[in-house]
């Protein structure tokens, strides 16, 4: 347990310092307790240091964490979610067997004031997907396959989607989105749904076609499932998967009933 | 005769795909940049004498005989081209362009072409991923001959070197394709364009001086007899320009041209010391790579410093705790501290001991240059490895007031920091496997150069006072009473003059899943045929469909879509451009088929 208090920037200077030179040696956790390095935040918040099993659980535990704080103000606290991501380390970039660490860009520790980067911080991106999206945000946050889920990974969805302010910010497009790809029985995206911009039905093709939609529909506005309606052949074998798949799972549920 | 060919690979061979483009075409480096980074490091990589190295860069547009005679020299890669998914349809367009790059006062592609000898020659035509330059070179990686390939829309180039003592130059092809299977074989990512084999069935060079005239003039290499090494890049990507080669050199080399060690020519722009204000100027896009707008005048201050004997020297080298007030005697603090508060240009030379893991330590040193920043100006950092800018290592000088500039010169901390650079020359990274492997305690070496122009300038900067008799002006004015007795200003009426309205010539219908294109009353005064292009993409809110137009949204080549003509024949050009041959004036294009759920952007304009 620990009170969360949130770097100053001579705190994050000294936390990039230390990333920058291999993150060897023990986490630099004095940073989030001394003076000269941190500040405390408004509200008295307690942070259990638990072990989470993939993206989503810790988006979920961060909306709640921090739910007394207002949201608008804390998207952007550099400090705070640079103060997490030091609490949270030793997850998001574990050692290895020899104690090695292999941290990736600064930015997925230190949020960023470069608007290319910012969204990639790891634990902020967790908080900001949960937070607009709720259950959906399971598109973003859970790998294919559960036994990728580390928290640590940053995903190509979120990757392809996130820079993209009017998607990433629509819910509905959002729910959508999540239809089309995740599996309605595991929630997880289905494999090879990324792929390439010369892939079709991908989620970056998908960017491109609601980028030309944004001209003639207002996707926020739309009733459920229209959006869908409206995407073009080559999301075809996306479109008919879920329904197979849904249909598979209504047919066991009820079979499963007394 | 020369031709295409690609190695069978063993079955017992991993297949390994050069995945690394990306590296030289993203967010941070748009491919004409990764272009001109590339060569012109690689040609100051290999100077042949004390001048300084010049580069042509110049775009040819053939004729329509030598645009004939340069498709007939990929009949036989096309095939390799359509497995690999690679769109060849710019061989068969009716007019064609050749990027040519040469360098000279270079040393060419060194080494024997007919061995494996780790030379230059060897390196450049068979190595992929490996490198074998080191030292106070720019290269390291053996990547960024990638560019090359990447450059052609049919990821081809052919090169051509001259090296000292050579009877005659040394020609040679190279495709970049992938690892692809053709008649019934496994085949290697990389072909050559090549002449005969030698030992091991290892490719050998065009040396024939018929042949090698012939490619010269087919291509437009100027090259006669001076060393040196000269590509020629078919069928260039279209964003590849003279303009877009000429803004890439502006922002990237603007220091090694400033300090007369680069003359850069592209097509008859001539870009050197003297003339590099004139062509700045004219370029649109004055924004370093950073995106930072360039200080031409500090740049050029230190520029000429760049000889000079410091006039402070730091004592002792900075691995320890990095530059603080320990490194420097009273005096010097105080005579810093006056010449920065009097807006002269600080030259600091600072040792640094690096520590290879062969061999004893050595003992190199960087020059800082610090400068107040003028008014109203913004803040610029130049870190400068060798003839290289290295723009993203312009954060670790971020949140001064100061224009500040760190350059890596001698020999032994150019060779330090090529190791920590990343493939495209942009940043450096701590972590580097180089690094680890060959230098002791690297990343804390690493971090106190990065710091030292920031250390400096915290030392000089911090306790300056100056005087700002206008800094809360916003908030104490007074009125101008004697303003308000002018009373408005007079209008000045404008005669606009009367222009008779342009007739125009073509006429852009929409209809349902469409377009039309017709004739204005503009087009019987047209002299026919007359050649219209047409492109066509799906419109966004934001930016150029055009450039966003993805052969997935549809293709005009496929027959997807209708397309009706009247008194006019078409040729599609790429997946969303048709080029129309206009008989008479009574012509008309139709197209229809398209999603009737998006908007449709439509361009025609004669050619």
């Amino acid at each position: 347990m620990m009170q969360l208090r949130r770097l100053n920037e001579e705190g994050i200077l000294q936390f990039g310092d230390w990333i920058a030179g291999g993150a060897s040696g023990a986490l630099p956790l004095h940073l989030l307790t001394s003076p000269e390095t941190s500040a405390p935040l408004g509200a008295a918040i307690i942070a259990e240091k638990f072990v989470f099993k993939d993206r989503y659980e810790f988006g979920k535990y961060l909306n709640t964490l921090l739910a007394s704080l207002e949201p608008a103000s804390l998207a952007r606290d550099r400090g705070l979610w640079t103060a997490l991501a030091l609490l949270w380390f030793d997850q998001l970039c574990p050692p290895d067997g020899n104690g090695h660490r292999k941290p990736e860009k600064e930015y997925r520790y230190i949020l960023s004031r470069d608007f290319r980067h910012y969204y990639r911080q790891l634990v902020r991106s967790a908080w900001q997907t949960v937070h607009q999206h709720g259950e959906d945000a399971r598109l973003f946050l859970l790998a294919s396959r559960e036994e990728d889920d580390r928290l640590g990974r940053h995903g190509d969805i979120l990757e392809q989607l996130g820079s993209r302010q009017f998607l990433v910010g629509s819910r509905r497009t959002i729910a959508e989105a999540s239809r089309l790809y995740c599996d309605p029985v595991t929630g997880r995206p289905r494999r090879g749904v990324t792929g390439g911009k010369n892939t079709g039905g991908s989620v970056r093709r998908l960017a491109a076609v609601m980028q030309q939609f944004d001209l003639t529909f207002d996707s926020e506005n739309m009733a459920s499932g229209s959006l869908l309606a409206l995407l073009p052949k080559e999301f075809a074998k996306w479109k008919s998967a879920p329904k197979a798949a849904a249909a598979k799972g209504v047919v066991t549920a009820a079979a499963a009933q007394p | 005769m020369a031709d295409w060919e690609f190695e069978e690979l063993p079955a017992s061979l991993v297949e390994q795909e050069p995945t690394q483009r990306d590296q030289f075409n993203n967010d941070d480096v748009e491919l004409a940049e990764a272009l001109v980074r590339e060569v012109i490091q690689n040609s100051t990589d290999a100077p042949a004498g004390a001048g300084a190295v010049k580069v042509r860069f110049a775009i040819r547009s053939l004729g329509q005989n030598q645009t004939q005679q340069l498709g007939s020299l990929f009949a036989n890669l096309r095939p390799h081209l359509q497995v690999c998914g690679v769109d060849a349809s710019a061989i068969d367009q009716a007019s064609v362009r050749v990027l040519v790059i040469e360098d000279f006062n270079t040393r060419g592609l060194t080494g024997n072409p007919e061995a494996l000898d780790g030379e230059n020659f060897h390196n450049f035509w068979r190595r992929h991923g490996k490198s074998g330059k080191g030292g106070k070179q720019g290269g390291r990686w053996g990547l960024g001959k990638l560019v090359f390939s990447t450059s052609s829309q049919i990821r081809s180039f052919f090169g051509l070197t001259l090296r000292s003592g050579d009877a005659a130059p040394l020609f040679m092809g190279q495709a970049v394709l992938s690892n692809h299977v053709f008649g019934g074989k496994r085949r290697a990512a990389h072909g050559f364009w090549f002449g005969a084999r030698g030992i091991d069935r290892l490719q050998h060079p065009v040396s024939d001086a018929g042949t090698v005239q012939a490619m010269r003039a087919l291509l437009g290499i100027a090259r006669t007899t001076e060393t040196g090494l000269s590509i020629a890049i078919p069928y260039p990507n279209q964003d590849i320009t003279e303009q877009s080669i000429i803004g890439g050199v502006v922002r990237n080399y603007y220091f090694p041209i400033l300090a007369g060690r680069l003359v850069v020519e592209v097509g008859s722009v001539l870009i050197d010391d003297k003339t590099f204000h004139k062509v700045a100027a004219a370029t649109s896009s004055g924004g370093g790579a950073a995106g930072a707008r360039i200080p031409l005048g500090f740049v050029e201050e230190v520029s000429n410093r760049l000889g000079a004997t410091p006039p402070v020297n730091a004592q002792g080298a900075i691995n320890g705790n990095g530059l603080a007030v320990s490194n420097f005697v009273e005096a010097d603090i105080a005579s810093m501290k006056s010449a920065f508060a009097a807006h002269k240009l600080l030259h600091v030379r600072v040792p640094v001991r690096l520590k290879p893991k062969a061999g004893g330590d050595a003992n190199s040193f960087i020059d800082l240059f610090l400068k107040p920043l003028p008014d109203g100006e913004k803040p610029f950092a130049l870190f400068v490895r060798g003839a290289i800018t290295v723009p993203g290592e312009n954060r670790y000088f971020s949140g001064t007031h100061a224009y500040g500039a760190m350059v890596a010169s001698d020999g032994d901390i150019v060779d330090f920091l090529g190791d920590a650079e990343n493939p495209a020359h942009t940043a450096w990274n701590a972590n580097a496997e180089k690094l680890s492997q060959r230098w002791r305690s690297p990343a804390q070496t690493l971090r106190h150069v990065r710091y030292a122009l920031r250390d400096l300038y915290s030392l000089v900067a911090e306790r300056v006072e100056q005087e700002d008799r206008d800094a809360l002006v916003d908030f104490f004015s007074l009125a101008d009473k004697a303003r308000s007795v002018q009373g408005p200003k007079k209008r000045v009426k404008v005669v606009v003059p009367v222009l008779p309205k342009r007739a125009k010539a073509i006429s852009i219908q929409s209809r349902k899943g469409g377009f039309t294109i017709a004739p204005g009353p503009g087009a019987s005064a047209w002299t026919y045929p007359k050649t219209v292009d047409v492109r066509v993409a799906y419109d966004i809110v934001r930016g150029d469909g055009f450039k966003a137009h993805s052969r997935l949204d549809f293709d005009l080549n496929e027959g997807e879509l209708e397309i009706e003509l009247k008194n006019a024949d078409v040729t599609p050009v790429r997946s969303n451009k048709l080029r129309l041959l206009v008989a008479s004036p009574d012509f008309g294009l139709t197209v229809s088929g398209f999603d009737e759920n998006r908007d449709l952007l439509v361009d025609a304009r004669t050619v």
